[in-house]
């Protein structure tokens, strides 16, 4: 059996003709219209009522995230401000192991001193890269420190120099070896050559 | 006739219209909620600090000290 829609939407046209000709859908259409134009125009003069109102939310939402950053920072200060009490009689070592100074007299004498209780005799002592009045260079700078480089020649027999670069190393200032060379002279005596580097930190600590 | 496609073009006319604006503002909500800008000065300030601190190091030192 087939459907007759053409009949079916035939009557409906003429329905929805109908319809439009009674006087409430022509009211409505103007109602209609009317509400559109009205959320027009509501809009526009919201808008900028909107715009503020959405940025200050927008800054409230800020600030309190700056707000719990700040508050998670003061926590970590005041636990860094606790360990730094902690270590305070500590911090002494670290200026002896790396001071704010160069500080190149007192480390030179001490060098002569543990040549003398080691019983070697230093023919000749060398620092480069000497930073003027304690002003860090850009040249010797890496990550805060300033290097100072040194070559110490010195000649004894072997137990002897063994115990200079041993003391040299165990020295309350940190002093890096980058090479030890020991070779035998022509009078039969052994001679060392020792190159490394002191560092000291010229920034600010802030304690 | 003539009178009801007027209507039906103003109908439309109105709708694209409302949904333009609505859509215009409502980006610049959003724009506005969105675009907060933060002092270059108070970032520095809010970068996160490590409090921890390596201890061993300072121990070694005394160490040598002895």
């Amino acid at each position: 059996m087939a459907l007759d829609y053409k009949s079916s939407l035939s009557r409906y046209r003429k329905f929805l003709t109908a319809a439009r000709q009674q006087p409430l859908w022509q009211a409505s259409f103007v109602l209609i219209l009317s509400l559109i134009l009205l959320t027009v125009l509501l809009l526009l003069v919201l808008r900028p009522t909107l715009i503020t109102i959405s940025s200050l939310l927008g800054q409230i939402n800020s600030q309190q995230q700056i707000a719990q950053k700040l508050d998670a920072k003061i926590a970590s200060l005041q636990q860094a401000q606790t360990l730094l009490n902690s270590i305070q009689p500590k911090l002494a070592h670290l200026d002896n192991g790396l001071p704010t100074t160069a500080d190149l007299g007192i480390w030179a004498q001490t060098v002569e001193t543990i040549a003398s209780g080691s019983g070697v005799v230093i023919t000749a002592f060398t620092l480069s890269n000497i930073p003027l009045s304690n002003i860090a260079t850009s040249a010797g700078q890496t990550l805060n420190l300033t290097k100072i480089d040194f070559n110490i020649s010195a000649s004894g027999d072997y137990a002897q120099l063994v115990n200079f670069v041993d003391t040299l190393e165990k020295l309350p200032r940190l002093a890096i070896l980058t090479s030890v060379q020991i070779s035998r002279q022509i009078d039969g005596r052994l001679s060392l050559v020792a190159v490394g580097d002191v560092n000291f930190a010229y920034a600010q600590k802030g304690y | 006739m003539r009178k009801k496609g007027i209507d039906h073009d103003l109908i439309i006319v109105l709708t694209t219209t409302l949904i333009t604006l609505a859509t215009w503002v409502g980006f610049e909500v959003y724009r506005a909620y969105t675009k907060v800008t933060i002092p270059e000065v108070l970032q520095k300030h809010l970068q996160p600090l490590n409090p921890t601190l390596d201890t061993k190091v300072l121990d070694r030192l005394e160490q040598r000290d002895k």
